[in-house]
């Protein structure tokens, strides 16, 4: 492999670590030059340089030894800033939660870290997880471009690993926290089935809506990551392979910007010359699904930080915080109605995947925008940024279906193009097996 | 308009909504935070939670009593 080892795929690192062929303090190394020389992007609250060296100088031991090595073994990865890790400081990029320094690491971190990854450090993120960057942790950059936002609320996350700063990254997604920042950076980025991996150590926004996932720059490194994650074995036999495709009938209120219709058309070519059936399917209505996650979640995050938004509102963003009061005003009715409106939508999920396998789907309605923009122009109109990002998103969390991002072109101008896929519960395979069809990388990271 | 004095709070507005909300932020959030929110920023709120909570009260749902739960 040619290029700095910063700029490999994950699984050539963990083949060639494996091998002898490079050390995991090689690895180390070259990712922490690589984000000391890009600290403008702002993908990291918390590089941990020396914890890091001293697990690459363990993992190096335990290759020589010839130990048993896990998926993976010596891969330097991040973890987004509200995941907890035993001795470091842990944020959720808020001033309100800043000097926590967690006992213990989250349930996702010892799987990863049991599974030979080691942590190079906690990546920058919407504040709370919840609405826009603080200002005391800054905006990251987009490293494809820097004038266009990396969406969020994983953003650091995303920024990382198209940055070379991280072989891969553990972001989370109560809306399409994972998805929308891997779509804004060209990114694979993936929403696991709701349970599948253990919450216990991440600070919560909406605890039935909250999902831990991967953040890669290919299909077969997500799958690595989500080896090492230690997702409950849930099923006893494994799902048929895939044949028929869903295409919505209804896209719902924003209309494709003409890179996400063109992203849509390249996906479908490409898997009905595969000799995939695709078949029009009726899907519960992506808005309904943004208004049932914005309720619970609102309300959700709103009591988990009721004290703080009482004592010290001025801490928070002013975003952040209006969002705060906001859920704090949602009536207990209006609550129970959206929880009602969330088995609906379970229900009427099931009944479109009894037709299909897969559901494929834009990533976002709108081509990835510029920071700070609120609205964007679309065919002569106007729409607002944020419903437009979330329109193909939040159905995944309500539902509590997996969601892959996966990108169908290389980069021209700007980030690779991505579509994504929808799969039934515990169905991660189905879906990457998929992606892998889709896939066409574009290439090393900005800057190699 | 919101103000406070050392033995009530009040909320004014035209709009009965905002008051009847910004009201809802006293009893729930607590009277301590209303001194640093301004009306300007009450009246946001209520907009950004506002819509969401009409399409919620008036999407289409089945009757309670085929509902999942009354099969349990």
């Amino acid at each position: 492999m040619t290029g700095p080892i910063w700029s490999w795929p994950l699984a050539m690192l963990r083949d060639d670590i494996a091998a002898r062929r490079v050390s995991p303090v090689e690895a180390v190394t070259a990712v922490i030059g690589r984000i000391e020389s890009r600290r403008q992007i702002n993908a990291f609250i918390n590089v941990t340089a020396e914890r890091a060296l001293a697990d690459a100088r363990e993992r190096e031991q335990a290759v020589m030894r010839g130990d048993a090595l896990g998926p993976l073994h010596g891969v330097p990865i991040a973890l987004k800033d509200n995941i907890a890790t035993r001795g470091v400081e842990t944020t959720a990029g808020s001033p309100v939660r800043a000097g926590w320094i967690p006992e213990a690491d989250a349930d996702v971190v010892v799987a990863l870290r049991a599974a030979g990854a080691i942590v190079i450090g906690k990546n920058n993120l919407f504040e709370a997880a919840f609405g826009a960057a603080h200002p005391r942790f800054g905006e990251t950059l987009n490293p494809w471009d820097q004038t266009l936002s990396c969406g969020g609320s994983s953003s650091g996350s995303a920024a990382a690993v198209a940055d070379g700063q991280a072989f891969g990254a553990i972001g989370t997604d109560t809306g399409g926290s994972i998805r929308i920042p891997a779509t804004m950076c060209g990114l694979v980025g993936l929403k696991l089935t709701n349970g599948l991996v253990s919450n216990r150590g991440v600070i919560p926004v909406s605890p039935g809506l909250d999902v831990v996932g991967p953040i890669a720059r290919s299909i077969r490194d997500a799958e690595l990551m989500l080896a090492g994650m230690g997702a409950k074995d849930v099923r006893r036999e494994p799902p048929r392979p895939p044949e028929t495709i869903g295409i919505p009938a209804d896209l719902g209120r924003t209309p494709l910007a003409p890179q996400a219709e063109r992203a849509m058309n390249v996906a479908k070519r490409r898997l009905e010359r595969q000799g995939f059936r695709l078949r029009e399917v009726t899907l519960p209505k992506s808005a309904l699904s943004l208004d049932v996650m914005w309720t619970i979640a609102s309300a959700d995050i709103a009591e988990y930080y009721r004290n703080e938004l009482g004592r010290r509102p001025e801490d928070f963003c002013p975003q952040v915080r209006r969002n705060l009061i906001a859920g704090s005003m949602i009536p207990a009715v209006d609550y129970i109605r959206a929880r009602r409106l969330q088995r609906h939508i379970r229900r009427r999920m099931a009944e479109a995947f009894s037709d299909v396998d897969v559901v494929l789907m834009p990533s976002m309605a709108i081509a990835p925008y510029p920071s700070g923009a609120e609205r964007v122009s679309l065919a002569g109109k106007e729409y607002d940024v944020l419903p437009a990002i979330m329109q193909f998103t939040p159905l995944a969390n309500v539902s509590g279906y997996p969601a892959l991002i996966a990108p169908v072109e290389p980069a021209t101008a700007g980030p690779p193009p991505t579509v994504q896929l929808y799969g039934r519960p515990y169905e991660e395979s189905a879906l990457l097996s998929i992606g892998a069809i889709l896939e066409r990388l574009s290439g090393p990271p900005p800057g190699v | 308009m919101i103000y406070r004095d050392d033995r009530e709070i009040a909320v004014e507005s035209q709009s009965n909504e905002t008051a009847r909300l910004a009201s809802m932020i006293v009893v729930r959030v607590g009277a301590l935070m209303l001194d640093r929110l301004s009306a300007r920023e009450v009246e946001r709120c209520v907009r950004d939670i506002e819509g969401t909570l009409d399409r919620i009260r008036g999407a289409p749902l089945p009757d309670a009593i085929w509902d999942d739960e009354a099969a349990q």
